[in-house]
C-alpha cells in the first residue's frame, strides 16, 4: 500500500514536472532573444527588429502562460503529495523556492505586463528595461529552481541529528557542489532549444517562401548564438558527467550500464548499447568500446570506474531508463552541433540570401524537423538526473519512500488521471494555436507604438 | 526574542496572502461574474484584468513558497489534509491562465471565456474549501495529518465557500466599478450590489453559527485580550458591508466601493487571523510549532525578506502604469 502510494505520487511528479519543463526552457530562451532584438532596434532604429519582437512576443506569452499554469501546481505539490519531505527539508529546499517566487517569479509577471501591454503606455526605453526584467527574472528563477534540485542531488551544509535534518551552513547548502555545472548546463540548454525553436520556425517560413528577408534575419542571429552554444554544451555535459562521478558514482554507472568496477592498471569499456538486467546485476548483451569509459570518465587511459555492483542492490537507482535517456540525449547533442555547422556552412557559401535561400529545401527540412531536439535532449537529460538520484530523494539522506504524503491513494490517481488528460490537451492546443498564430504570419504593417501617459483615458 | 523571528515571518506571509486575496481576488471574482453576462461584456471584463493578472497571482506563489520555507510544518499538513480544494484551486488556476491566452487566439471566444469562467469558478471555491477546511477541526497527529481525504467537506465549510465566492464576486464587481465608465458600470453597480448582499448574508451566517456555538472551530473573542478587537473588527466589516450596499448604487465615486471592499476583506482577516492567534490551524498546530529553526528564518529573511518591500514597490509602479480606464485599443489587440 505504502509502495503504491510512493510510485503514483512519483508518477505525477514525473509527469508533471516533464510537461512543465518544456515551457520555461523556451521563455527563458525567448526572453533574451528578444532582449537582443529590442536593443537592435533602439540602436540601429531598423523598424524590422522591432517587428521581430512583437512576433516572437505572441509565442513567448503563450508559452509564459501554459507555463505559469503547470509550474503554479508543481510548487504546490511538495506540500500535497511530498509533505514528510517538505516538512524535513521545507527549512533549505523551501527557502530556496521561495526566493525563487518572490526574486524572480515576482519580478518576471509584473514587468510581463508592461512588456505586453504597455507598449503606449510607457517610453520606449522603459518598455526595454521591463524586457530585460522578464529575461533576467526567467533567469534567475532557473537558477534558484536548480539550487533546490541539485541541493537534493548534492546535499551539503547539512548536520544529521536525530534522524532530523539540520542546516549548519545555508551558503554550503545553496551553493552545493552540483549547483555551478547543473545551473549552467540547463540555462545554455534553455538557449540551445529557444534556438532550434526558432530556428525551425525561420525554416517554416522560408520553406514556403514566406517573409524569407525577415525570417533570414532572426535566423542567422541564431546561427550566430548557435556557434558559441553548441560545443559549449557539450563540453558543459562532460563537466555535468564529471561532478556526478565525483558525487553521485551509482547514478554515473547506472547511465552507463557499469556493473563491476574494472581492477587497477585496466580500462574500463564503454557500453555503446545493452540490454541492462537488474535483476541478474548484468547486461544481457553489450556492445562494448575498449578503454573507452575510462577515457570519458576519468579523461585517463586505466583510470578506474566505479561499478554498479559496488553498491547495495537497494541503494541502485533503475539501470535501463538513465541508460538509454543519456544515449538520447548525447546523441542529439552531437545532432545539434551538426545542424548549427551545417548552417554556417551554408551562410558561407552565400546560400543564406533572400533570392537564393528557399531553394535548400533539405537543409532547412532539417532545421523544421529539429524543433524537437532541444526539448527532447533536455527531457532526456532531466530523466537521467532524477532516476539516477533513485532510490534517494535527498541523495544520501532521504530516501523516496520516506518523503511521501499520507494522502488517500485515491485522490492521487485522480488527480495524476486528470492532469495527464489536461497536459495532453494543453500540448495540443499549443500546437493547434501556435500554427494558426504561424499561419498568421508577423504583423509588417501596425503603426510603431507611441507613448502615451497614463490617465489620459486613452481612445485617441 | 527566540518568538519574534516566526512572528515576523507569519506578519510577512499575512501580508502576501492579503496582497493575492485582494488582487487576484478581484480577477478570480470578475472570471466568475463573467459567467452571467454575455460575450461583448465579457471582452471587457477580460480587458479589465487583461495585464496584471501574471502579476497579482504571483502572491500566491510567494505565499505558497514562504509557506513552505517558513512554515513547512503547516504547508505539508495544509495541502495534504485539503488535498482535493488544493487541486481545484490549480486546475482551476491552469484553466484561467491557459483560457485567457487561448481565447486571445481563437476565433471561439465565447468557448474560451466560459473555460475561463470555470476556471475562476474552480479556484474561488478551492479557496474558500481550503478556508471552510481549515476551520473543520482537522485531525493532526505528529506533524502529519491523520485523517479522512473528505474530512474538509461539512455544512459549515460549504457557508465559507460560498461567503468566498460571494465576496471575490464583490471584489471583482467593485474593481469593475473602478475600471469602466458610463452603461458598462452601471451593470457593474448592479452586480457589485448582489454580490455585496449575498456576501453581507453569508457572513452573518458565519459569525451567528459561532456565537451559537454550533461551529466546529470557532473563533476566540470571548476572552481576553481577544475580546477587545475580535468583535471590533466584525463590526467593522459589518459597517464596511452596509456602506458598501449603499455605496454600490447611489454613490458617484467609482474608486469609493473599491476602497469599502478592501476594507470588508482587511476586517474580516483580521478578525479571523486575531480570533485564532497564535494558530496557523486553529486549533491544533501553532505558528511557533510550525516554524523552521532559527537559522533558516534568518536566511530566509536575508534572501527574500529584504526583497519584499522591492516587489510592492515595483508592482505598485506596474499597477500605476496601467492605472485608469481600459484603452479601447488594449481591449483585445495587444496580444
Amino acid at each position: 500500500m505504502e509502495y503504491a502510494a510512493v510510485d503514483v505520487a512519483r508518477a505525477q511528479f514525473a509527469v508533471t514536472t516533464i510537461f512543465h519543463m518544456l515551457w520555461p526552457l523556451l521563455s527563458i530562451g525567448l526572453s533574451l532573444f528578444m532582449v537582443v532584438m529590442e536593443i537592435m532596434w533602439l540602436r540601429t532604429g531598423d523598424e524590422m527588429y522591432y517587428r521581430q519582437v512583437r512576433f516572437w512576443s505572441i509565442l513567448f506569452i503563450l508559452t509564459f502562460g501554459i507555463g505559469v499554469a503547470s509550474g503554479v501546481p508543481l510548487e504546490f505539490q511538495f506540500g500535497t503529495n511530498w509533505s514528510r519531505f517538505s516538512a524535513a527539508t521545507g527549512n533549505i529546499v523551501g527557502n530556496l523556492l521561495a526566493f525563487e517566487a518572490s526574486m524572480s517569479f515576482a519580478l518576471e509577471a509584473a514587468f510581463l505586463a508592461v512588456f505586453i501591454f504597455g507598449w503606449n503606455r510607457v517610453s520606449r526605453r522603459m518598455h526595454l528595461f521591463s524586457n530585460i526584467m522578464v529575461a533576467f527574472g526567467a533567469s534567475l528563477s532557473a537558477f534558484w529552481i536548480m539550487a533546490a534540485n541539485s541541493w537534493m542531488q548534492t546535499p551539503a551544509g547539512v548536520s544529521l541529528e536525530g534522524g532530523k535534518i539540520a542546516i549548519t551552513n545555508y551558503l554550503q547548502a545553496t551553493f552545493n557542489p552540483d549547483l555551478p555545472v547543473a545551473f549552467t548546463h540547463i540555462w545554455v540548454a534553455s538557449i540551445e532549444t529557444t534556438l532550434f525553436f526558432v530556428g525551425g520556425i525561420c525554416a517554416w517560413y522560408i520553406l514556403r517562401n514566406r517573409n524569407v528577408d525577415f525570417f533570414l534575419k532572426a535566423f542567422k542571429i541564431m546561427v550566430i548564438i548557435g556557434i558559441v552554444v553548441a560545443p559549449l554544451q557539450i563540453f558543459l555535459g562532460d563537466a555535468s558527467g564529471l561532478t556526478v562521478i565525483k558525487h553521485q558514482p551509482a547514478k554515473a554507472a547506472a547511465m552507463e550500464a557499469h556493473w563491476v568496477t574494472n581492477p587497477p592498471d585496466t580500462s574500463a569499456s564503454w557500453v555503446l548499447v545493452a540490454q541492462p538486467d537488474q535483476k541478474e546485476q548484468d547486461n544481457d548483451w553489450e556492445v562494448k568500446i575498449p578503454y573507452m569509459l575510462s577515457i570519458l570518465s576519468t579523461h585517463s587511459i586505466k583510470g578506474q570506474v566505479v561499478g554498479l555492483k559496488d553498491f547495495p542492490i537497494n541503494d541502485q537507482p533503475p539501470v535501463t531508463l538513465p541508460f538509454y535517456a543519456f544515449r538520447i540525449m548525447v546523441l542529439l547533442g552531437f545532432i545539434m552541433l551538426f545542424l548549427v555547422l551545417w548552417a554556417l556552412w551554408q551562410w558561407y557559401r552565400k546560400r543564406l540570401r533572400v533570392e537564393s535561400a528557399p531553394k535548400h529545401r533539405i537543409f532547412w527540412n532539417f532545421w523544421l524537423y529539429g524543433i524537437p531536439a532541444g526539448f527532447l535532449a533536455t527531457e532526456c537529460g532531466w530523466i537521467v538526473r532524477e532516476v539516477g538520484r533513485q532510490p534517494w530523494l535527498v541523495y544520501g539522506i532521504m530516501r523516496t519512500n520516506e518523503g511521501v504524503s499520507p494522502v488517500d491513494i485515491t485522490a492521487t490517481v485522480t488527480s495524476l488521471s486528470l492532469f495527464i488528460i489536461v497536459y495532453l490537451l494543453l500540448l495540443g492546443l499549443f500546437i493547434y494555436f501556435t500554427d494558426r498564430i504561424l499561419k498568421k504570419g508577423p504583423d509588417m504593417i501596425s503603426p510603431l507604438p507611441t507613448f502615451r501617459k497614463p490617465n489620459s483615458t486613452g481612445g485617441d | 526574542m527566540a518568538d519574534f523571528l516566526p512572528m515576523l515571518w507569519y506578519f510577512l506571509l499575512v501580508v502576501t496572502m492579503t496582497l493575492f486575496i485582494i488582487l487576484d481576488g478581484a480577477d478570480l471574482g470578475i472570471g466568475v461574474l463573467s459567467l452571467g453576462v454575455g460575450e461583448s461584456r465579457r471582452s471587457a471584463m477580460v480587458a479589465a484584468i487583461g495585464p496584471l493578472w501574471y502579476a497579482n497571482e504571483t502572491w500566491l506563489v510567494v505565499g505558497g513558497a514562504t509557506l513552505f520555507g517558513a512554515f513547512p510544518l503547516a504547508y505539508g499538513v495544509i495541502l495534504s489534509s485539503l488535498y482535493i480544494p488544493a487541486m481545484m484551486l490549480l486546475f482551476g488556476l491552469i484553466f484561467r491562465a491557459v483560457s485567457i491566452e487561448f481565447r486571445s487566439h481563437s476565433e471561439h471566444k465565447r468557448l474560451w471565456g466560459i473555460a475561463f469562467g470555470i476556471g475562476c469558478l474552480l479556484a474561488v471555491a478551492g479557496q474558500g474549501l481550503i478556508f471552510g477546511g481549515l476551520f473543520s477541526n482537522l485531525k493532526i497527529e505528529g506533524g502529519s495529518f491523520a485523517g479522512r481525504p473528505w474530512d474538509w467537506l461539512n455544512a459549515w465549510s460549504v457557508i465559507i465557500a460560498l461567503g468566498v465566492l460571494a465576496a471575490y464576486a464583490m471584489m471583482g464587481a467593485a474593481h469593475l466599478v473602478r475600471k469602466t465608465e458610463g452603461e458598462g458600470q452601471i451593470q457593474n453597480r448592479w452586480l457589485l450590489l448582489g454580490s455585496a448582499s449575498v456576501a453581507l448574508a453569508s457572513f452573518v451566517a458565519v459569525v451567528v453559527l459561532m456565537m451559537l456555538g454550533y461551529a466546529p472551530v470557532s473563533l476566540v473573542w470571548s476572552k481576553p485580550p481577544q475580546v477587545y478587537f475580535v468583535p471590533l473588527f466584525l463590526l467593522v466589516t459589518l459597517l464596511g458591508f452596509v456602506m458598501l450596499l449603499i455605496s454600490s448604487r447611489g454613490g458617484k465615486s467609482d474608486k469609493i466601493p473599491y476602497i469599502l471592499a478592501v476594507i470588508v476583506f482587511l476586517g474580516t482577516a483580521a478578525a479571523t487571523i486575531g480570533g485564532i492567534f497564535p494558530y496557523l490551524i486553529p486549533f491544533s498546530l501553532s505558528i511557533a510549532q510550525a516554524a523552521s529553526p532559527q537559522a533558516s528564518l534568518v536566511f530566509m529573511l536575508f534572501g527574500a525578506g529584504i526583497i519584499l518591500p522591492i516587489i510592492i514597490l515595483y508592482n505598485l509602479y506596474v499597477h500605476r502604469v496601467f492605472a485608469g480606464k481600459v484603452y479601447e485599443d488594449e481591449a483585445e489587440s495587444n496580444y
